[in-house]
């Protein structure tokens, strides 16, 4: 049985060693192909839209590149892992989606340029030193809501809206940054944040029931738990008759009136031409600005917007994309 | 090779998490659930230490003891309240997760601008001195009155008591060295990511359980004293197939799949093709006796 | 010397279920004898053994060994001057560890557990000398681990861990019911003749009315918690001992 142990011992550091010296430095076919490494951190809808939208913005501009995509499932220690393994393969770039997915990509290297994307604040999370000056190795694009455009809605739905709700994840630093600076520049729309945090997602339909009567709206910021009962959150608020806005158009798919936000799919398309900026122009990214999303788009929920027996003819509602 | 150094190097941080969770699991026979709170525990405490401008050394020390409390917590609530150890090793767990979020007021902390004790030199050498200092120590200690008498607790209650002992003050004791243990792993790999995260405790009861299920199959010469190294190998050996198994690009939505079979292929092994490793056995008769050492060669051992 | 006082003990208290196993109790234990205690299921003797070893906590009355109130102390306070062989040979050894370690933990009993080394290499002639007396073999396996001894060596290790200390009194708890006959016998033997060795106080439950007289100096026979025999062993023979249980016996199935 020793003789086992010590035969399956020697198979795997042979293995080991075949593969760490076959993927060692990784040739590209021709001058123009880059080998691009995808480190995404968990397996979800935003994430995965921020993926495809990086993949086809590349396509669209033309960059020939070999896609490592790998995900560490929700696990950190992964993240170093896959981070480590692109260094090792001598990626022409890494594209990681998500803060700690980011920061693992960031500890592992700091000669090959890192994109991110799906970060809410990279000041904060030390990525950058500054939105207009990264510095360094690192940039990207944030996901940062523009929230204020989304809680103007609020007043311009109904002027008696003051208390407005919000569910968030305590696990999430994008969410305590997005609570917070809903709670900022709230006073200045004349509105009042009252917030409700949960670490379960169980928790939801207490956290719900808990506020509903201390609130006249809801507002739901990008937010993975959150995004996963939507439509709890939806009919909920429904139910109750109090109007909804949401930070991102998977929301309103969901049942959640109306939204004027970011697109994952768009910010990766974005990333993209960063991409091109620093692959094919040459740019280090400590030159350039992170940049939030620059096209929002104002989209609602027919079908929540005839349960809340609201106008469809109201000012909000033209221009914007309607779904079922 | 920084994939095999990765892999080797968290092996080593998580060979310490699996050395603490060994004293409850093995040891005590006691599933203490809390570490998955108590892990990113450590972390968390380190980075309130380093931000407080203490040296990383002295950080990652004092991680580890206040990290040690945590063990002192699910002890107070199995012993004075009557919980059953395995429901108060969840409820440490999910009152860790409030203080972790306290204890700095942010769920995800970067440590990009602090030092580490990795600066020491290179982060495999100090993480190899650190495992086997650790590994050390716990040796040491489990050939003690008290380390002996912890792993009669976990054994035998009754001989314990027949002693004039309780047990309770060992599984504290226990407890507390365990979740120390886990809380420096917690701290180790903050250092090593770079960042703290409040989901950093994750599965981590996955891999420190894999890490002695496999250290289980290594040389199964059933003297404590091995035990301490053949966990750590069993970390080791389960990140570097972690990390072959990312290394040959698989698809990412099989890897949580693929470390699972690596478990139970190992658990199998262990099962079908070593009899069941039982750790109280119920072996039986002179024949089973294969150690007659002589007293002399005995007294020279001790 | 033992002295059991007005001891009460009920079970299920204050409900419809409630046992009254001891109503104002009495006894004394003889020094350096060895006491029998037999009878029916039922009858109190194991209940005895934990009032004594303070496994159970008596709802009234007095504990004395030696002239010291033990009543109050804990099972663990109580097991430094008491010592206890289990009907379990499991019970009284720890598995994983070896012989020389579970003697050394023995050895320890009373002196306090710190951080000091557990084995010390210059007691283990005089370990070796206990086990030798028993006559098994154990002190060639000194580094073997108990869960690979048999029953009767795991009882025969557990003896000689109750005794080391010279216990104030020793507590036999039906050691042998769970050994076949012949290892049963030899155990008994090896148990009697440290007893006589080193004189110690001893009670010794049996169901075994044989052993009862054989080994020990005085039987006590006990049903529904009360003294209904209590003769020296030499007065009595086997057929009177099965003649008042089976009596008894009819007295409980006519109820």
């Amino acid at each position: 049985m020793k003789k086992f142990s010590s035969v399956i011992l020697l198979v795997m550091v042979a293995v080991v060693l075949f593969t760490g010296c076959s993927s060692g430095q990784v040739k590209a076919e021709d001058e123009n192909t880059f080998e691009i490494g995808i480190l995404q951190l968990a397996e979800h809808p935003a994430l995965d839209d921020a993926r495809r939208g990086f993949e086809e913005g590349l396509k669209e501009l033309g960059i020939e590149a070999n896609i490592h995509y790998q995900n560490a499932s929700g696990e950190i220690p992964n993240t170093v892992t896959i981070a480590n393994k692109f260094v090792s393969d001598g990626v022409d770039l890494i594209y990681a989606i998500a803060t700690p997915a980011a920061q693992s990509a960031k500890q592992a290297t700091s000669d090959i340029p890192v994109l991110f994307s799906a970060v809410t604040d990279p000041v904060e999370s030390e990525l950058v030193a500054s939105m207009d000056n990264p510095g360094g190795n690192v940039t990207g694009t944030s996901d940062m809501s523009p929230m204020d455009k989304q809680l103007e809605l609020f007043k311009a739905l109904d002027e008696r809206i003051e208390n407005v709700g919000i569910i968030f994840n305590t696990g999430e630093p994008n969410s305590h940054i997005q609570v917070e600076f809903a709670k900022k520049i709230a006073p200045t729309l004349g509105l009042n944040i009252v917030e409700v945090g949960i670490n379960n997602i169980n928790d939801i339909p207490l956290a719900l029931d808990s506020i509903i009567n201390k609130v006249d709206a809801l507002y739901t910021i990008t937010d993975n738990m959150v995004a996963s009962s939507i439509s709890l959150v939806a009919n909920k608020a429904i139910e109750n008759g109090l109007i909804t806005v949401g930070a991102e158009s998977a929301h309103i798919d969901g049942g959640i009136l109306i939204t004027d936000g970011i697109s994952y799919y768009e910010l990766g398309k974005q990333t993209a031409r960063m991409a091109k900026e620093i692959l094919v122009v040459g740019k280090s990214p400590a030159d350039i600005p992170v940049e939030t999303a620059k096209n929002t788009s104002t989209v609602y929920n027919e079908e929540t917007l005839k349960l809340l027996n609201l106008d469809e003819d109201h000012e909000v509602f033209k221009n914007a994309s309607k779904i079922q | 090779m920084k994939l095999l150094l990765t892999s080797v190097e968290q092996g080593l941080i998580f060979g310490i998490l699996a050395m603490g969770v060994f004293i409850t699991y093995k040891i005590l026979d006691m599933a203490d659930l809390s570490v998955e709170g108590t892990f990113p525990f450590g972390a968390f405490l380190f980075a309130k230490f380093i931000s407080l401008g203490i040296n990383p050394i002295l950080s990652t020390l004092l991680a580890c003891l206040f990290g040690s409390l945590a063990g002192l917590l699910t002890t107070l609530l199995f012993t004075q309240l009557k919980i059953r150890p395995i429901l108060a090793g969840i409820l440490t767990m999910t009152i860790l997760y409030s203080v972790n979020l306290k204890i700095n007021g942010r769920s995800n902390i970067p440590l990009f601008d602090y030092d580490s004790v990795f600066d020491l030199g290179s982060t495999l050498l100090v993480l190899i001195i650190i495992a086997l200092l650790v590994k050390v120590l716990l040796d040491l200690f489990l050939k003690t009155e008290t380390g002996y008498l912890l792993i009669a607790t976990g054994d035998n209650e009754a001989l314990v008591k027949s002693l004039g002992e309780n047990c309770n003050k060992y599984k504290l004791i226990g407890l507390m060295i365990a979740n120390g243990l886990v809380a420096l792993s917690g701290a180790l790999m903050a250092q090593h990511q770079g960042f703290v995260d409040i989901t950093m405790g994750a599965s981590i009861i996955v891999v420190a359980l894999a890490s002695i299920i496999i250290g289980d199959t290594i040389k199964k010469k059933s003297s404590l004293l091995k035990s301490t190294t053949r966990v750590i190998i069993g970390a080791i050996i389960y990140k570097i197939i972690g990390g072959i198994a990312i290394d040959l690009g698989l698809n990412p939505d099989d890897l949580k799949a693929v470390n699972a079979f690596i478990v139970i292929a190992f658990i199998a092994y262990n099962n079908v093709a070593l009899d069941l490793f039982k750790f109280n056995g119920k072996g039986g008769g002179v024949k089973n006796v294969t150690n007659t050492q002589p007293v002399q060669e005995l007294q020279q051992r001790y | 010397m033992l002295r059991i006082r007005n001891l009460s003990k009920s079970f299920n208290k204050g409900t419809e279920n409630q046992v009254d196993i001891f109503t104002n109790f009495n006894l004394t234990i003889e020094k350096n004898k060895c006491t029998a205690i037999i009878g029916p299921n039922g009858c109190g003797k194991s209940t005895l053994l934990n009032l004594i070893s303070g496994t159970f906590k008596a709802d009234d009355g007095q504990i004395l060994l030696n002239d010291k109130d033990i009543s109050n102390l804990t099972e663990e306070k109580r097991a430094l001057f008491i010592g206890r062989v289990h009907q379990d040979p499991s019970m009284g050894v720890s598995p994983t560890l070896t012989i020389l370690e579970n003697m050394s933990l023995a050895d320890k009993k009373g002196e306090g557990f710190s951080l000091r080394r557990l084995v010390n290499k210059d007691r283990i002639p005089k370990y070796v000398e206990l086990l030798k007396d028993l006559d098994l073999g154990l002190e060639n396996k000194l580094n073997t681990q108990v869960k690979y001894l048999s029953g009767g060596q795991r009882q025969s290790l557990s003896l000689l861990m109750a005794t080391m200390k010279f216990p104030d009194l020793l507590l036999l708890d039906e050691h042998t019911a769970a050994l076949d006959p012949k290892t049963s016998h030899v155990v008994m033997m090896k148990t009697k003749e440290l007893i006589e060795k080193y004189k110690m106080t001893t009670i010794f439950i049996s169901h075994n009315m044989r052993d009862a007289i054989q080994y020990s100096d005085r039987v006590i026979m006990l049903d529904q918690g009360q003294v209904i025999l209590d003769k020296a062993s030499k007065e009595l023979t086997e057929e009177e001992l099965m003649d008042i249980y089976r009596r008894k016996l009819d007295e409980h199935l006519l109820h």
